[in-house]
């Protein structure tokens, strides 16, 4: 009976149901299954185009201040340098990229999205790292949850359906860890919204918001990242399928250079 | 018309509220995800062999290694192993050369010798480990593919954390890993060493509601004239009270520093260096 209302509502709203159909894998699409691997394909690779950053509180500024990145400058207080010896971006030293910046910098890079019935798991293939979404409906930690829990470089996260889209909320990170490679500061007390929603079987696109007032005066939306389903054969090599046939993307210092993909 | 179809969506909307819980309430209440059920198993609970889910840690006593009985070593093994100077075998930890030291991968097996927290997860196509500590994950496939040959590993490259397959043999998980770095440390304390040709067999077995045992062999001819074949290191449960801190349960609740991050590495070492100062005499 309930399905039978469903396809009545569908019908009578075409634009509001969800393109069916199969994925590039050929497997049935489902709005709530965002399961598969991904590959960006568009969205800007910092938290958002510079003429969309709001302006920082006077400690913001200040933070932002510090930093010398190699990326050429999106505001006039970062100094940019000319190599890695003179930056003093966190990641290059082969320190935790954090959250947001590794969903934001992958632009190159393979990640998994693994629905289970507790959490969503997001393995990046850069850093080798698991990131979990719980789905159980805890409810996001608290202020004092976060003294006692400690920063955390991927954070706090929790999420929710609201409709088609998955509302993920995270807390708790680390605020060594730059936003993006462009060296934009984010406190402990920062909050970060995902939106994700699949438009079509092969199309995930997601929005972020940082919401954290002791950095920026309002709340900082991003443009829209997009995330192509890869096809199986595209993440397969001599025959071995899986995030990580593409290439092992681990910092290790002893390699000489951070990130080097084997 | 305008007014019949809004009323019919109206009718839809009412319906559809009045109709009991919604689709994605009644999926959550009829999955449950195992492993994660409330409080500590009995041993009087029946448990399913095949299922290995949940967050363990080995209890097993000893060296952190593959077992006590090593096997003589092969002249290339030998030289190897006499390049690593573990921190456990001297005075001032600043005189090894340990890669962890300065946050490199630990890899495989070490970071599972390690004692530190797993969690297995089961999906239809593989098994994934995601390990504590680097907060990092390893895949156990077991879609029947077959394990990388050397030429494959030439084009794939070696991993840390190598290319693995499992299978079952009755009530025992098979896992073989090859592709495994060379630069690898087998272990903390001795720093034995692997060459990128060696195979490691796990076996796992579930052997009651709370306990897995797990045993390892190494094989690895360039390094070790024979089958490096380890002692039984028995894995337990931890229950849901444990991995519970604040409120929040996960695996990589209450650990925030489980990431080897090399700016966390500097300041220990700021911090400890007066400690292994040389003392005045």
């Amino acid at each position: 009976m309930r399905k039978l209302l469903l396809a009545l509502f569908a019908l009578v709203f075409p634009l509001a149901a969800y393109p069916q159909g199969t994925d590039v894998n050929g497997k049935k699409s489902n709005p709530h299954d965002l399961s598969g691997i991904w590959m960006r394909s568009g969205g800007d690779s910092g938290f958002s185009p510079a003429k969309d950053i709001p302006p920082l509180t006077v400690a913001g500024q200040a933070k932002l201040k510090t930093a010398a990145i190699l990326a050429a400058p999106r505001n006039n207080l970062v100094k940019q340098v000319s190599n890695a010896a003179e930056s003093n971006d966190l990641a290059l030293g082969c320190n935790p990229k954090g959250f947001p910046r590794l969903l934001l910098d992958t632009t190159h890079d393979y990640h998994e999205i693994i629905m289970l019935p507790n959490r969503m798991i997001q393995l990046w293939q850069e850093e080798r790292r698991p990131r979990e979404i719980w789905l159980d409906g805890r409810a996001v930690p608290s202020d004092e949850m976060i003294d006692n829990l400690g920063p955390s470089w991927y954070g706090h996260a929790v999420a929710t359906w609201q409709g088609d889209t998955l509302l993920v909320t995270t807390v708790g990170l680390d605020e060594r860890a730059w936003v993006d490679s462009f060296g934009f500061p984010k406190s402990l007390n920062a909050r970060v919204e995902e939106r994700y929603k699949l438009v079509d079987p092969n199309t995930l696109q997601v929005t972020l918001t940082l919401i954290d007032p002791d950095m920026y005066t309002k709340p900082w939306v991003s443009d829209v990242k997009t995330w192509k389903k890869v096809a199986r054969k595209d993440v397969t090599r001599r025959g071995w399928y899986g995030l990580f046939s593409q290439g092992e993307a681990l910092c290790a210092p002893e390699n000489g250079k951070p990130f080097v993909k084997k | 018309m305008r007014v019949g179809v809004v009323g019919t969506a109206v009718f839809c909307l009412i319906a559809l509220a009045m109709a009991g819980p919604s689709l994605a309430q009644k999926e959550q209440q009829e999955k449950k995800e195992p492993g994660f059920e409330a409080g500590m198993e009995t041993a009087a609970v029946k448990f399913d062999v095949h299922d290995l889910s949940g967050i363990w840690r080995s209890v097993a006593g000893g060296l952190e290694t593959i077992g006590p009985n090593v096997p003589s070593m092969t002249p290339a093994g030998m030289a190897r192993l006499r390049e690593r100077i573990s921190a456990d075998r001297v005075e001032n930890p600043a005189l090894s050369n340990d890669p962890q030291f300065k946050c490199n991968p630990q890899g495989f097996p070490r970071l599972w010798l390690d004692q530190e927290l797993i969690e297995n997860v089961h999906l239809d196509d593989r098994i994934l480990q995601l390990s504590q500590w680097e907060q990092t994950v390893r895949e156990i496939w077991m879609d029947g593919r077959k394990l990388p040959t050397p030429e494959d590993i030439a084009e794939l490259g070696s991993s840390f954390y190598g290319y693995s397959v499992g299978r079952w043999e009755r009530d025992t998980l098979i896992v073989d890993t090859v592709g495994l770095d060379d630069r690898n440390w087998i272990d903390d304390d001795y720093g034995y060493p692997l060459s990128s040709d060696a195979r490691i067999e796990e076996r796992y077995r579930r052997v009651g509601p709370d306990v897995i045992s797990l045993q390892y062999t190494l094989y690895d001819p360039k390094y070790y004239t024979a089958p490096w074949v380890g002692d039984i290191k028995p894995w337990r449960r931890t229950p849901r009270v444990m991995n519970t801190h604040f409120g929040w349960f996960g695996l990589f609740s209450g650990v925030t520093e489980a990431i080897c991050a090399p700016a966390n590495e500097e300041e220990y070492h700021q911090r400890n260096a007066p400690l292994y100062a040389p003392k005045e005499k």
